[in-house]
């Protein structure tokens, strides 16, 4: 343990005099937020799966498989068996990998309806407090982490945005020019995450309805049919049908397999039922999705955040009203500085427009990844600045 | 000079101003014969306590009434085992079982003790090649993944002959009451390498309300892992803000943001009103 801390101090050491470094040594005034979010993203990895720093490292016990992807819960250690899944907060951070500190509130979310009422077992871990319980702890988590800080998270510390950011930049290596969605499709895009998370949850609802109403809406679904609480039925192929079709998960498995953190014979012995339709880790779906969006990622620029239902979750509480009259993180615009040159929404990302339609004032929006890419860009002093609580913390500086 | 006296005159003697006068001989010679009979039963108390009886794979456990007899496939000792009701009931069992199967894969292990384990049988004989109980954590099965926290039993047996076995493990009382605090594992007849879909309850065993696990299905072989949770569960007795404090704290988080939320947003109308 002791061995452990001194590793969490260096590499907290090492970020701070990182940050540092990189706000006082860059020099290009239009890339200098660039550089310190992918330093922030990469670090923020690190964070998220502390595994890749203090282990677990090839645990013998498990030889010859390897290690599980639940062998060791760095969150769970921190949060006890009430959530033992680990922290909840608005990144992609999938529930798989071994040693992660923070999980994926979609992934708990689902996992929670399931067994609703009681205290109980689930995969491989002890659920102490009711499924209900852990239901409103993720949604107070994904309220107070959107309300702090917005899609802040999207933009800087999700591990699926740096991979994105990175295949970004994997394309101008060959110099080649994103492609950008017509302004009706970038709407039907962002409206689209909505319904994706609305249907995902109300497929979780169903498959758990035996037990939130005692009542099986799918035939196959009573968990206490099987032989104990968690193995039985239609339960065992998609209690979380969500993660089947979430492209982190095989991106997560992959670079666990590829660094050694997992051997690749549990991955693919650890199936159930056909293994490419409903296996447990990688399947012929998420797989497919991944790739999908990887081509698409290449071309157009963040493209799973235009559809993400964990960034629809977060724009909820921090850009819908009520919550947008109280979020504490905004991008506000200063009508009178601005000249409609339009290098704001020529760079975001995410094709969020507000930045450039609104008149003035407070700008954020849903689609808005508060990467602030625009407040770099922006030639015109304090013409945008993002601010937390009321106090700037980055302005648009003159660096024409 | 005091040394060459008798024990109760020197002891008499060094009393001295509390001296007692019902020190005699007498009740010195009774008081020896008490100290040294409590030393003797001392020793062979202890000695009765720390009596084991060892056995081998060729000591058969047998159950004449159900036509049943058990083996260990290796060596071991145990303080006590007696036949009750056609179930041996052991105590204080030492196995050697140098492996359990755990999740598709055998673990090492390092010979461990059981405390109090009820194995039975009828119509068939059984060899018992792997026993592994924990009364906790145990890193070397679970490496150390505190939601792991669990007592857990674990048994791979041979049998010949289509007949019923037994076994108790003897984790806690609510192991056989309460489903929800319990993870069983079956496996009957089948290969025990990489991980398969377990024998759904009812398909071969079952389980009562004392805990005890009985297998009607196997054939061949059977592999049984019990996971009892029981320890995990919320303690009643403690206030409500420690059992669920991780709701608490959350929910103090959102209602803090909340309130500073309102109040910087309340500022800021002012300030624009001001100017």
């Amino acid at each position: 343990m002791v061995n452990e801390v001194t590793i969490v101090a260096i590499f907290v050491a090492i970020v701070v005099v990182g940050i540092v470094a990189i706000l006082k040594l860059t020099k290009d005034k239009t890339r200098r937020v660039s550089h310190l979010r992918l330093f922030i993203q990469i670090s923020a990895v690190f964070v998220i799966f502390m595994g890749l720093l203090i282990g677990p490292f090839n645990d013998p016990v498990w030889a010859p498989l390897g290690s599980s992807p639940r062998d060791r819960l760095i969150g769970g250690d921190l949060l006890g068996n009430q959530l033992p899944d680990g922290i909840s907060l608005p990144v992609l951070a999938c529930y798989m990998p071994n040693g992660r500190t923070i999980t994926c509130p979609i992934f708990q979310i689902q996992a929670s309806i399931f067994p609703f009422w009681d205290a109980s077992i689930g995969y491989n871990v002890f659920y102490a407090t009711s499924g209900l319980e852990r239901l409103v702890i993720v949604f107070a988590a994904l309220i107070f982490a959107s309300l702090l800080l917005g899609r802040f998270f999207c933009g800087w510390l999700c591990p699926f945005g740096l991979y994105m950011d990175l295949l970004t930049r994997v394309r101008k290596v060959f110099k080649k020019r994103h492609l950008n969605v017509s302004p009706t499709t970038s709407k039907k895009l962002s409206q689209s995450r909505y319904i994706i998370i609305a249907v995902f949850l109300l497929l979780s609802v169903i498959f758990g309805s035996y037990s939130i109403f005692g009542t099986e809406l799918i035939l196959g679904t009573n968990p206490t049919a099987g032989h104990d609480v968690v193995h039985s039925g239609i339960i065992t192929y998609i209690n979380e049908p969500f993660c089947l079709v979430c492209p982190m998960r095989p991106l997560c498995i992959g670079v666990e397999c590829l660094i050694g953190s997992m051997n690749w014979s549990y991955v693919s012995q650890i199936a159930y039922g056909p293994f490419w339709i409903a296996g447990f880790y990688i399947t012929s779906i998420n797989l497919s999705i991944l790739i999908a969006i990887t081509v698409l990622s290449l071309a157009y620029r963040r493209f799973w955040c235009r559809i993400c239902p964990l960034g629809a979750l977060t724009g909820f509480f921090s850009t819908f009203t009520p919550f947008k009259q109280i979020a504490l993180t905004k991008l506000y615009k200063n009508e009178e500085k601005c000249t409609k040159c339009g290098v704001c929404k020529r760079v975001c990302p995410t094709q969020a427009t507000a930045v450039y339609e609104t008149k003035g004032g407070d700008v954020t929006e849903s689609r808005c990844i508060l990467c602030a890419r625009c407040v770099e860009t922006c030639p015109y002093e304090t013409a945008l600045e993002l601010k937390f609580a009321g106090k700037t913390v980055m302005k648009s500086r003159n660096w024409l | 000079m005091e040394s060459s006296l008798p024990l109760y005159v020197a002891l008499k003697r060094r009393l001295g101003k509390g001296y007692d006068n019902t020190i005699t001989k007498k009740g010195l010679i009774i008081t020896a014969t008490f100290v040294v009979s409590l030393c003797i039963l001392w020793v062979v108390g202890g000695a009765q306590a720390q009596r084991v009886v060892s056995f081998t794979p060729d000591s058969p456990f047998s159950i004449p009434d159900c036509n049943a007899t058990i083996h260990f496939a290796f060596n071991g000792s145990y303080s006590q085992a007696k036949l009750e009701d056609n179930t041996w009931v052991f105590s204080n069992l030492q196995v050697n079982s140098t492996r359990t199967w755990f999740f598709g894969d055998w673990r090492p292990i390092n010979p461990s003790m059981v405390e109090t384990f009820r194995v039975s049988a009828k119509s068939c004989n059984v060899t018992i090649i792997s026993l592994f109980v924990s009364q906790g954590q145990d890193e070397q099965i679970v490496g150390n993944y505190n939601a792991f926290s669990q007592r857990m039993g674990s048994i791979t047996y041979n049998v010949s002959g289509p007949g019923v076995q037994s076994v108790n493990f003897d984790l806690s009382p609510s192991f056989g009451q309460n489903p929800r605090i319990r993870d069983v594992f079956v496996m009957l007849d089948r290969d025990l390498t990489g991980r398969s879909d377990a024998n759904q309850q009812s398909d071969g065993w079952s389980i009562s309300s004392d805990g005890t696990l009985t297998v009607t299905g196997a054939t061949t072989e059977a592999n049984i892992m019990c996971r009892d949770y029981s320890s995990l569960l919320i303690d009643e007795s403690l206030p409500f803000h420690e059992n669920h404090s991780v709701l608490v704290v959350s929910l103090v988080l959102v209602a803090g943001t909340v309130v500073f939320g309102v109040i910087i947003r309340n500022n800021s109308l002012k300030e624009r009103r001001t100017h």
